[in-house]
C-alpha cells in the first residue's frame, strides 16, 4: 500500500476517534461546538491530504 | 470595589515577574546594542538589530504561552472565587486578561522598537516614519488576535477534565487550527485586494523610499484589507467563545 495514503488513513481514523472522544467528554456546548470545527477542518485537511497523495502517485 | 479594576490589579500582582524580565531584556538590550555597534559598526547594527527584534518576538510568544496556561489552571481551579466574593461573568474574566497581556506587550515591543529605532535604525540613515510602525501596529491589532488564540487554546484543553481528553484537546486545538487557518487563507486569497488596498508609509534611505515593486516580494506598499477584517473577525469570534467557555465551565 503506499505509504502516504496508509498514514493518511491512520490519521482520518485517528481524527474521527478524537472527535467522538471529545464530543462525549465536552462539558459545555461551546466547547462541544469549537472541538466539532476544529476536528472538522483538521478532517478537511487530512481528505486534501490523501487525495494529492492519491493524485500524485496514482496509485492507491 | 470595582471587579474589573480587582481583576486587573490580581493580573498585575501575578504577573510582576514577567513585567520585571521584560524591563530587564530592555536594559540589557540597551548594553548589547552599545557594544555590537562599538564594535561592529553598521554590520554590528544589523546583526543587533536581528538579535533584538528576534528576542523581542519569543519572548513576546512565551509570555503569551505561560499566559493562556495560567488562565486555564485559574478557571478550572477557583482559585479567586473567595476573594472575589461572587462569580464574575466570563466577558469580564477574559477582558480583564486579554487588556492586561495587551498592555504588557504593546509597551514593551514599543519601548523595545524605539530603542532599536534610535540606537540602530538611525545612525544607519535609514528613516523609518512613526506611520509605518503605528500601521502595521494596527494591521495586527497589537498582537491582540494572538493573545485571544493562546488564550482560547488553553481554555478549550483545560476544559476536558481527564488528562488523556485533555492531551486528545490539546492536540486538536493545535493541528485544528492550523487547518482552519489554511482554509480561511484559501478562501481569502479568492476574494484579496477587492476592498481598497492598506497603504503602509514606507521606510527611506537617504531620502530614496524603499520599494519593493521590482523584486521578488510580491506586496510593495500595501497589504490586503481583507487580512484586517479577516484579523478582526476571528478576535470577535475568539472573544466570544472564550468568555462563552469561561462562563460555562468554570469551576
Amino acid at each position: 500500500m503506499n505509504l502516504a495514503v496508509f498514514f493518511n488513513l491512520l490519521f482520518l481514523a485517528w481524527v474521527a476517534y478524537a472527535g467522538y472522544r471529545l464530543w462525549m467528554a465536552s462539558p459545555s456546548i461551546t466547547t462541544r461546538v469549537s472541538a466539532m470545527v476544529l476536528a472538522a477542518a483538521l478532517a478537511w485537511g487530512t481528505l486534501k491530504n490523501l487525495y494529492e497523495a492519491l493524485m500524485l502517485t496514482g496509485r492507491f | 470595589m470595582n471587579p474589573f479594576m480587582t481583576l486587573m490589579w490580581l493580573e498585575f500582582r501575578k504577573y510582576s515577574a514577567w513585567l520585571i524580565g521584560f524591563a530587564v531584556t530592555l536594559v540589557s538590550s540597551v548594553w548589547l546594542f552599545n557594544q555590537m555597534t562599538g564594535a561592529g559598526g553598521d554590520e554590528g547594527r544589523v546583526g543587533a538589530f536581528a538579535i533584538g527584534l528576534s528576542a523581542m518576538i519569543g519572548l513576546i510568544m512565551i509570555f503569551i504561552f505561560f499566559y493562556g496556561a495560567e488562565a486555564g489552571r485559574d478557571y478550572r481551579s477557583g482559585r479567586w472565587s473567595l476573594l472575589l466574593g461572587s462569580p464574575l461573568p466570563g466577558w469580564m474574566q477574559m477582558g480583564s486578561r486579554v487588556l492586561f497581556a495587551f498592555l504588557a506587550i504593546t509597551l514593551f515591543s514599543a519601548l523595545m522598537l524605539g530603542l532599536m529605532h534610535i540606537m540602530l535604525i538611525k545612525p544607519m540613515g535609514i528613516v523609518i516614519p512613526l506611520g509605518f510602525y503605528l500601521s502595521l501596529w494596527l494591521y495586527g491589532l497589537g498582537g491582540l488576535p494572538l493573545i485571544l488564540f493562546g488564550l482560547f487554546g488553553t481554555l478549550f484543553t483545560t476544559a476536558y477534565l481527564p488528562r488523556k481528553t485533555q492531551n486528545i484537546a490539546g492536540f486538536v486545538a493545535v493541528l485544528g487550527s492550523g487547518s482552519l487557518l489554511a482554509l480561511l487563507s484559501q478562501l481569502l486569497s479568492k476574494i484579496m485586494f477587492s476592498l481598497p488596498p492598506w497603504i503602509i508609509p514606507m521606510p527611506t534611505v537617504d531620502g530614496v523610499p524603499i520599494d519593493f515593486k521590482d523584486s521578488d516580494v510580491q506586496f510593495g506598499n500595501h497589504l490586503p484589507t481583507e487580512g484586517f477584517v479577516a484579523l478582526l473577525l476571528i478576535s470577535a469570534l475568539l472573544f466570544y467563545a472564550t468568555s462563552r467557555m469561561w462562563t460555562e465551565v468554570e469551576a
